[in-house]
């Protein structure tokens, strides 16, 4: 007799569909598994085996064959488990094969029977939504993962023998009720508040901008000076994550295994400061299977890179491209996945190997061309990809005393943040992007004209401070956003000249260095 | 360009490495000529020195010496003999003085109209903005500003010249053909291209060294009749021109710093010495024996024009010479700021130039302060 089940792969993180056949027929007893199966899926076998064996049912007798198609594609994983049960039960007559029909099955067995939680899951319930399959059994341990989605039943399932009471009509499962994403959003303890920083009004402003429209920061400063501390904050006045901004990063995630068991979809923008000994593949992604970097897990969040020369310059110069484009393709033997990396870059990195060049008080023991040296680690190209650069200076120790309670709060700034953000999305959703830092060029014609005045201000400084076509538009994104925080309509002359600052007045381009231009 | 052939000659002796210009000067005075040093050289040579001897010896290669003249020629050098008009006439008068000078660009070197500004490649705001000025209002008086071409004040003194109109003369330390710092090349072109000069003692081809920086400074200070110093640490290379500059018999200006500056050091620590504390361009103009008078008065102006050839400094008792500035003495006060643009114009140009500062002290947001700094860049002002 033959059975079908429909069950999906994970192709980087989007899934496809995997069908199971498996027929079972008289003759001597056989099991024998097709369609690519790699370890996990191949032992398989001992594992439904002993579950069917515990849950009350046998495994049936006879030869079987099972076939995961389309058989060219290797299949990995333990999530076949129980589509590969359900089947065997369905080949042998103990349920229906039509009861399987129009639903996606998923799920890891434990030999007791248990369904365990298993990768993808967000991916699976879209795919199943996409294919218009209209039910989906799944991990009861990946049900939260999977709450917001509606239009389609999620059933979550705790044993082998409750999907099969389920699918014979015995007892029902209750399926999910949907929750509305915004209900899942509640306040994050706030870790690091903005208001215990002292002094910085130039870095904090910056902050605001750059978490308002997205855009990349680097921040140069001695050591101590507060760079990190800084980065910190970040978080804490980033704009709300939207639905589909959090469906994406969560199924990154998801498919990558890296969901805690239980967690529900990513509502906070993620956070990723891998170390500066990283390497090419596991910032921007890489391995066999071709899994996502670290640029992809920082996907609608924030890659904060500290101490940016120590890096290995190839893995910056890597990440020039997804930088620029908010994607990156990872191809390797056995796969070749494109992953979502629209990311904000926070840098943050001393002026100098000593650290205090440019603080004028001295300090500073390394040569010109150390310096020089030393930054041009960061190469050009990435740092033109960086739209805001400020210099972080050390307070003064007398104003560290001071008390922070008339300073603001990372909430009162993230009000404004939101505020901007809303604007942009109401602006430029219809362009399908979210801030002004990924408005393409093409983009930006469109969406902003600058008046007489700035535009007469904007000419003069590409000019004059030989800013690159990219230079320039950056500029535009930049007081495009400062325009949005001022709730301005118009972008004028102070917003450019603003956004012309944090391209200007730091020491990285050498301006600090006397060099005569 | 043509040479004579004991020109030709000299090139290649003076442009041997190790050949110095006292190992130079006492093989002419002994050979007569430099064609003879090339012909008669034999064992008798030991005398210049072991290591030039070694080196004359090593040198007489017809075809290197006759590449090292195509060279001058195709990157339209020309070189200046020490016996030439165009060699700069108070750098005749130093003991050890380049016999040739390879010149790229405007060759009128024949003026001893010479200051040299020099300092620190690490300068404040203040040093730039102080060079940059003295530079100009000196180019205004008649003045050539010498200079090394080094980033920092070198540069700003330079480019302040430039910017009035002025001739004014980059001295390297390596072949003209090498631009040193190459994050000045462009400079380099801008400095060419607006009749400046190049000029250097080492033949094309030859590279920066550390050894050949504090040699060159002995030009910069040898040309100049005064040389300022604006900023720099007590052990540099603006030190050594200022020494080399006080062992000519020449004027030291420094331009005064605050006592919290490192890099006012040199330039304070000069003034305790003995050397001129200048404020202004006019200052320097004054102590080197001219009377500034304003171009605003008419009689003035018509009776003195500024004197730019003079040919010969002589001593004490000579007349002064009047120079016209064309320029207001006092700094320019910028126009038609705002209230609050004043406000960060007079802390940015008082050196607190740090924005959280600023911020600080005037009360005004940061977005605002960064908005005014980059208009005020802008439109020059800074």
């Amino acid at each position: 007799m033959f059975a079908q089940v429909v069950s999906y792969g994970l192709s980087g993180m989007d899934g496809y569909p995997v069908t199971i056949d498996v027929n079972c027929s008289g003759g001597m007893p056989k099991f024998s598994m097709v369609g690519l199966p790699d370890a996990a899926v191949k032992e398989s076998f001992d594992r439904v085996k002993t579950a069917l064996s515990n849950s009350g049912m046998r495994f049936p007798l006879g030869n079987i064959v099972v076939n995961l198609a389309p058989a060219h594609i290797k299949k990995i994983g333990s999530m076949y488990d129980l589509p590969i049960a359900l089947g065997l039960l369905a080949a042998s007559g103990y349920i229906s094969p039509d009861v399987l029909a129009g639903t996606l099955f998923v799920g890891e067995l434990a030999l007791s029977g248990e369904v365990r939680v298993t990768r993808g899951a967000l991916a699976g319930a879209l795919f199943a939504l996409e294919h218009g399959l209209s039910a989906m059994v799944l991990p009861e341990s990946n049900a939260r993962e999977v709450l917001c989605i509606d239009k389609i039943q999620l059933l979550p399932a705790t044993s082998l023998a409750q999907v099969v009471d389920h699918l014979r009509g015995k007892q029902r499962i209750t399926p999910l009720t949907p929750v509305p994403y915004e209900s899942l959003r509640r306040e994050a303890a706030v870790l690091h508040d903005l208001r215990y920083v002292k002094g910085q009004h130039e870095a904090k402003r910056a902050l605001e901008i750059a978490a308002a429209g997205g855009h990349n920061l680097l921040m140069v400063g001695p050591p101590g000076s507060g760079k990190t501390m800084l980065a910190e904050c970040m978080p804490s006045i980033l704009p709300d994550m939207t639905f589909e901004e959090a469906l994406e990063t969560t199924k990154i995630y998801s498919g990558a295994g890296r969901l805690p068991e239980g967690a529900s979809m990513l509502t906070e923008r993620p956070f990723r400061n891998p170390h500066h000994t990283a390497s090419a593949a596991s910032l921007v992604g890489g391995g066999k299977d071709a899994s996502p970097g670290e640029i992809s897990y920082a996907h609608n969040g924030i890659l904060f890179l500290d101490e940016l020369p120590e890096y290995d310059k190839r893995v910056l110069e890597a990440l020039r491209q997804p930088l620029e484009n908010g994607r990156v393709s990872v191809a390797r033997v056995h796969a070749a996945n494109e992953y979502p990396a629209r990311v904000m870059l926070i840098a943050a990195m001393n002026p100098c190997h000593c650290g205090y060049h440019g603080t004028n008080d001295g300090r500073c023991t390394c040569l010109y061309d150390s310096v020089q040296k030393y930054q041009s680690k960061v190469s050009g190209p990435l740092l033109d990809r960086i739209d805001l650069r400020v210099n972080v200076r050390s307070v003064p120790v007398a104003d560290l005393s001071e008390s922070a309670d008339g300073a603001e709060t990372s909430a009162a700034v993230r009000e404004r943040v939101n505020r901007a953000r809303r604007v942009q999305i109401k602006r430029n959703g219809r362009l399908g992007v979210t801030s002004n830092a990924n408005l393409d060029s093409r983009m930006l014609n469109e969406v902003i004209r600058l008046a007489e005045q700035p535009r007469v201000l904007l000419a003069k400084a590409t000019e004059r401070f030989r800013l690159s076509a990219r230079s320039h538009y950056r500029v535009m994104r930049v007081a495009r956003t400062i325009a949005d925080l001022a709730g301005e309509a118009e972008i004028s002359a102070v917003h450019v000249s603003e956004a012309l600052a944090y391209r200007l007045q730091s020491s990285m381009d050498g301006s600090g260095s006397g060099s005569p231009q | 360009m043509k040479y004579t052939s004991e020109q030709y000659f000299r090139m290649w002796l003076a442009g041997i490495e190790n050949v110095g210009p006292t190992a130079y000067n006492r093989l002419l005075a002994k050979y007569g000529s430099a064609e003879t040093v090339w012909r008669c050289f034999d064992d008798s040579l030991a005398w210049v020195g072991k290591a030039a001897y070694e080196a004359i010896k090593g040198a007489r290669d017809k075809d290197k010496a006759l590449r090292q003249m195509e060279l001058l020629d195709k990157i339209g050098a020309r070189a200046v003999f020490d016996d030439d008009p165009l060699y700069p006439p108070l750098l005749k008068c130093v003991d050890n003085r380049p016999p040739i000078l390879y010149v790229l660009g405007n060759d009128n070197l024949d003026t001893d109209m010479c200051v040299a500004i020099v300092g620190t490649r690490n300068p404040t705001q203040y040093g730039l903005q102080a060079a940059e000025l003295v530079a100009r209002d000196l180019t205004s008086l008649g003045f050539t500003i010498v200079s090394g071409f080094a980033l920092g004040i070198d540069s700003a003194a330079h480019k302040g010249c430039l910017d009035a109109g002025g001739h004014t003369v980059a001295v390297f330390a390596c072949g003209v053909d090498y631009i040193y710092p190459p994050k000045n090349k462009d400079f380099c072109k801008r400095l060419l291209d607006n009749g400046g000069t190049v000029i250097s003692e080492y033949p094309p081809g030859v590279m920066p060294l550390p050894g050949r920086f504090p040699a060159r400074n002995r030009i910069i200070s040898g040309m100049s009749r005064g040389t300022l110093v604006v900023q720099g640490a007590w052990k540099s290379g603006a030190r050594v021109t200022a020494d080399i500059a006080g062992e000519q018999g020449r004027e030291i200006f420094v331009l005064p710093g605050s006592i919290f500056e490192a890099k006012s050091e040199l330039p304070n620590g000069l003034a305790r010495d003995g050397a001129r504390i200048i404020t202004s361009a006019y200052d320097i103009a004054q102590d080197l024996g001219f009377e500034v008078k304003l171009a605003e008065e008419p009689e003035a102006a018509e009776e003195t024009k500024p004197k730019t050839r003079s040919k010969k400094r002589s001593s004490d008792e000579k007349p002064q010479q009047v120079l016209v500035a064309p320029v207001q003495v006092k700094p320019q006060e910028p126009p038609n700021l705002s209230e609050s643009e004043r406000k960060v114009y007079e802390l940015y140009v008082g050196g607190t130039t740090d924005v959280d500062r600023i911020v600080i002290s005037c009360g005004i947001s940061a977005s605002e302060v960064n908005s005014i700094l980059t208009t005020l860049q802008l439109e020059g002002i800074i």
